[in-house]
């Protein structure tokens, strides 16, 4: 994901004038990098070494050494067994994402009848994505049901499906649980794809239509094209997207609730930031070992 | 009816016609893939639209079916009274509707505007200068793209009230310019950029702003526009959580998500106020959506 463009210059006026001209195109980003990112992030790792307490705005901290990470590894009740069933949901997760949202997008680059439609049809699940939406749509359809984490992830919609499937169709009363799961896992998929769809979108259109004029002169079928242009072309896509990918499932988990109301609704700030710095290590893991796997693959048009 | 039965005719069969029909004779693709694609396609639209037509008839549903199990997909009497009873409230409410509308169009405007322009600058640099650090800051902007602000919430809270900007529309729109995701796809755009390009710009004598702003930006359009998408889509859903407590300068989608919250009784209330607010990014898409998916291939130059 590195720039491999370099190219060695020998320090003249003009490259000092360059020297000066990125720092300062650059520094509004990093101001508010520092300030939005940077410092609470080495604010965090502080915190979870020490106890905490907040009294109007002001912070007071004790040293406490790992007593945090110790208490939130070792004692609290789930977190360590939701912090793998997490992990091990994502991955599955991630990987069909990412081929489901680049079949998509070559899809709907191609040029046919209403494609249109197609495209807004494949954007509207990024709308349903939206947290305030789906909300409001569990509230509604699964007002029986209490769990309201449930119904966001699609349940409502599958469990129609479900019902149209074995009493429409006539598939046997005994599959309900598994189809649930697979359909209301569709909706999920489909719908977080959404941005990833986007990303590979306009990817596929930085591809110049010459090298596909050339590859169906040499009479390349549809399939041969795809392999040889397309994916190539588009491959440092694949990284960003599988980046997104990672942390936005993550980021969507209960996991990032617990952490909030630790820290917001128990006023365990301590507990709160080491459960923070365990999840971004985790992350920081997951995300390091695909981009080392898939990075070997990824193809720069130099 | 008879042109067409020609037009198969004449294109040899059925099969060669159909598939003409939907690739607009571009491809060298074979039929079973053709159907393969659409049959693909349609049971995607099946899986998108059928969350859509759900929320919209549950808009037009009373309250009585909207508590029918197993949920019915389409309103069997349908009733306008949810969007009458959202117009009562809103023309109720102590705050005045189009103050909600004020916030979120302020926060919409200069939330994008401004993420769009910072990422610009910082991609533009980082992919067509030399700079010391660049390399350094490059591994940030790829490691600040796996965090997100959720982690790091305690400290953020901190530091937006010590900037005295706690309880203003700045707490939510200052910390989004810092988002790495629309920066690093505009990065990876401006680096598949000939550099004669901006070289062309320079001996033109184009001052480096000048050269973003009129040679980079329009050739990068697509980005822009995805980028542009999915900042509005992030500002256009955030209620200001717990950096907002003052009523006056809270977003259109605080007041709808309370109307959720607040009750049984005001669920057709939210079921047409969840309606509105998913048409209205909609209706933003489509009117974007050409120039997010044109090319960019050509970039402007001739080889």
């Amino acid at each position: 994901m590195e720039n491999t463009k370099k190219k060695k210059k020998k320090p003249s006026s003009f490259y000092r004038r360059q020297d000066r001209w990125g720092l300062i195109m650059m520094s509004p980003w990093l101001i508010g990098t520092v300030l939005f990112f940077l410092y609470p992030l080495v604010q965090v790792i502080i915190y979870s070494f020490n106890d905490i307490t907040l009294e109007l705005g002001n912070v007071n901290q004790t040293w406490a050494g790992l007593k945090n990470y110790i208490y939130v590894l070792r004692v609290h009740a789930t977190f360590y067994q939701d912090i793998i069933s997490i992990f091990a949901k994502t991955v599955p997760n991630t990987i069909l994402i990412i081929f489901f949202s680049l079949f998509a997008a070559v899809l709907l680059n191609g040029k046919y009848k209403f494609r249109g439609v197609a495209r807004v049809l494949f954007f509207l699940p990024i709308i349903l994505a939206t947290d305030l939406i789906s909300v409001e749509l569990s509230t509604v359809a699964l007002s029986g049901a209490n769990d309201s984490k449930v119904a966001a992830e699609g349940v409502s919609g599958a469990l129609m499906v479900v019902n149209f499937l074995i009493d429409g169709v006539g598939l046997p009363r005994e599959m309900i649980s598994t189809l649930l799961g697979v359909i209301s896992n569709v909706f999920e998929v489909i719908k977080l794809s959404g941005v990833q769809i986007l990303i590979f979108l306009a990817g596929l259109q930085s591809i110049s239509p010459s090298m596909y004029e050339v590859a169906k002169m040499e009479g390349a079928t549809a399939y041969e094209t795809f392999w040889k242009v397309t994916l190539p072309t588009v491959s440092p896509m694949i990284l960003t997207n599988l980046v997104y990918t990672i942390t936005d499932n993550l980021m969507r988990t209960d996991l990032v609730d617990v952490i909030q109301t630790t820290a917001f609704g128990q006023a365990q700030y301590g507990y709160s930031a080491a459960m923070s710095v365990v999840f971004l290590v985790c992350t920081l893991a997951l995300v390091g070992i695909s981009v080392l796997i898939v990075g070997k693959v990824v193809f720069y048009n130099d | 009816m008879i042109k067409w039965i020609k037009q198969i005719r004449a294109t040899g069969g059925f099969r060669r016609a159909f598939v003409r029909y939907f690739t607009k004779g571009r491809s060298n693709r074979s039929v079973a893939g053709t159907m393969g694609l659409l049959i693909f396609i349609a049971l995607f639209a099946i899986f998108a639209l059928f969350p859509v037509v759900f929320m919209a008839s549950n808009a037009f549903k009373p309250l009585r079916e909207l508590y029918r199990y197993p949920p019915t997909l389409l309103p069997q009497n349908p009733t306008g009274q949810n969007f009458r009873d959202l117009l009562d409230y809103a023309s109720d409410s102590l705050v005045p509707f189009t103050r909600y509308l004020f916030n979120t169009g302020v926060l919409v405007l200069f939330g994008c505007a401004g993420q769009i322009l910072i990422s610009a600058m910082a991609a533009f640099a980082l992919a067509k200068f030399e700079f010391r650090g660049k390399k350094l800051l490059d591994n940030l902007v790829v490691y600040a793209l796996m965090f997100s602000g959720a982690v790091t919430g305690v400290p953020n809270y901190i530091i937006l009230t010590r900037l005295g900007l706690m309880d203003s529309l700045w707490a939510i729109i200052l910390p989004s310019f810092a988002s790495t995701l629309g920066l690093y796809l505009l990065k990876n755009f401006m680096e598949m950029l000939p550099d004669s390009l901006i070289e062309a710009a320079r001996i033109d004598g184009a001052s480096t702003f000048k050269t973003l702003i009129s040679v980079i930006l329009p050739v990068v359009k697509p980005a822009i526009m995805t980028v542009f998408i999915f900042t509005f889509q992030g500002l256009w859903g955030n209620t200001g959580g717990s950096y907002l407590y003052t009523e006056n300068i809270r977003p259109l989608s605080y007041m709808l998500s309370s109307i959720a919250a607040s009750g049984i009784a005001r669920q057709g209330m939210a079921s047409a106020a969840s309606l509105l607010t998913f048409l209205i990014p909609v209706l933003i898409f489509i009117i974007t959506q050409s120039n997010v998916l044109e090319t960019m291939a050509t970039s402007g130059m001739k080889d």
